[in-house]
């Protein structure tokens, strides 16, 4: 019998999966129609414009990591499940909120720096970097959350074990 | 519809505007030291070459063409760039209705591409006296022309008439979008259209009847004041727009110069325009695309042209307009 502890920590990670995979795959496939009107035009342009669409998706990564680290910290992957309270449980699911509502928003707000880099890269390809840069500098706010996440999920699983 | 859904559209623009000629490249049209060199210089830079040593103006035909059927290729709703080519459908409805009185059974000939609605809606509307068949926008002015030419017989209040039909239709069009900056390129091209029929009006003196159908609401120039100053004469008009935003078009109209004030017209829509190349998303880059190569044609009509002319090339460089890029 599974304790309402444990389902509320696997919705937890359901949610870090789901919302940042969601903002990911709006991301990438913002830049991907922008990268594909360049494409039509000049192909040649292939290799540059891949970069800028594979950084929207980075953020769908770390959901799924920190969705992993918590349903093997609890034992969901080895069949051992543990015992958690309901504020154990809760607890898990707080800690998956930052990259899961950062990491939606995020992985949007890089799509569309990124897609606007597209742009840069159309009309003046050797300034490819700086479009890469800009996009990248919305990378820092899912890395912070994805620490504290992944921080927060390691500490509980220390505690509850 | 969501502003993110023109992506695609906007990076194929971007990529065309590479192709849009520059300043220095028509500097050099300018310089260039026959018509023929002009010419070769435009095939360097990818335009087709015409058919016969003279025929430019089928050669910008085409190059419209293509730029519209490019638009249409990549925009989701061809609609939402009504605004750009309305002024066609109700240029089409005018020939209708001439073609009409005139006992001439082919209004084609005289019909311009692209419209937003077909051509044989229009003869079919005028053919049969049935103006419910036209879009909503038109149907009232069509009445109006329609009155005049048949009733009246006077052509020119039917022009009029369309004309400022045109105009302030555009700007509702404009006003749809919820685009803030198609509203000012909208407003800013019914407010010179306004400037250049007042100014005709009070040099030839007509009367507020005549004044108060050919003036558009607009929002930039108060139609009131404008059709009272009209009818005052030259002097009175250019005072008061003197007072308003085009105290710089006024000047040149003070001085009787009708080509720069038309060249201020198209240099000011221009640098409206050009705040869309720094939008990465929505409509703005590819209404700003069309109408930069609108510009870019009418650069290079006045250039062929000239050359043809053989005026020279200080007397062009007044001529030619601002460029996009």
């Amino acid at each position: 019998m599974i304790s309402l502890g444990v389902a509320l920590a696997i919705i937890g990670a359901a949610l870090a999966a789901i919302l940042s995979g969601m903002g990911s795959a709006k991301g990438v496939g913002l830049v991907a129609e922008a990268a594909s009107g360049v494409i039509t035009e000049d192909p040649s342009k292939f290799g540059k414009v891949l970069i800028l669409e594979i950084l929207p998706g980075t953020q769908g990564l770390y959901g799924f990591l920190t969705a992993i680290m918590l349903i093997s910290g609890i034992g969901v992957l080895g069949g051992n499940v543990l015992e958690l309270s309901t504020w154990q449980g809760l607890a898990y699911l707080g800690a998956c909120l930052p990259i899961a509502i950062t990491g939606y928003f995020s992985a949007i707000a890089q799509g569309r720096a990124a897609a606007s880099g597209v742009s840069i890269v159309a009309k003046k390809p050797d300034q490819n970097g700086k479009a890469i840069i800009m996009a990248v500098m919305v990378e820092t706010y899912a890395v912070l959350t994805l620490l504290v996440s992944l921080l927060a999920v390691n500490s509980i699983t220390s505690i509850v074990k | 519809m969501r502003e993110t859904e023109y992506a695609y559209a906007v990076a194929r623009i971007r990529v065309n505007e590479l192709k849009l000629l520059t300043t220095a490249e028509l500097d050099q049209l300018v310089t260039a030291a026959d018509y023929s060199e002009a010419m070769r210089k435009l095939a360097d830079k990818g335009w087709p070459s015409p058919d016969s040593a003279y025929d430019y103006a089928k050669m910008l035909e085409d190059e419209a063409d293509e730029a519209w059927n490019l638009i249409k290729e990549i925009i989701p709703d061809i609609h939402e760039l009504d605004m750009l080519i309305v002024k066609n459908d109700f240029h089409n409805l005018k020939a209708a209705l001439k073609c009409s009185v005139n006992d001439d059974d082919n209004p084609e000939d005289f019909y311009v591409k692209p419209s937003c609605i077909d051509t044989s809606v229009i003869t079919q509307a005028v053919d049969n006296h049935d103006f419910s068949v036209l879009p909503e926008y038109m149907q009232e002015a069509a009445k109006k022309a329609y009155d005049m030419i048949v009733k009246v017989n006077n052509g020119q209040l039917a022009d009029v008439v369309l004309d400022t039909a045109a105009m302030e239709t555009m700007i509702s069009m404009a006003e749809k979008t919820g685009s803030s900056l198609l509203v000012k390129i909208a407003d800013l091209i019914c407010a010179t259209a306004n400037i250049k029929a007042a100014y005709r009006s009070a040099k030839t003196n007509k009367g507020q009847d005549f004044v108060q159908l050919i003036i558009a609401d607009n929002k930039t120039l108060d139609k009131q004041s404008l059709i009272e100053n009209t009818i005052q004469g030259v002097e009175k008009l250019i005072a008061y727009l003197e007072n308003t935003q085009y105290a710089e078009p006024a000047k040149y109209l003070k001085d009787g110069d009708t080509t720069a004030f038309e060249k201020w017209c198209d240099d000011e829509l221009m640098k409206l325009v050009g705040q869309a190349k720094f939008t990465s998303f929505g409509v703005e880059p590819i209404v700003a695309y069309y109408i930069a190569k609108d510009a870019e044609i009418k650069s290079v009509r006045i250039i062929l042209s000239a050359k043809l002319n053989n005026l020279s090339a200080d007397t062009i460089k007044k001529r030619v307009r601002e460029l996009y890029v």
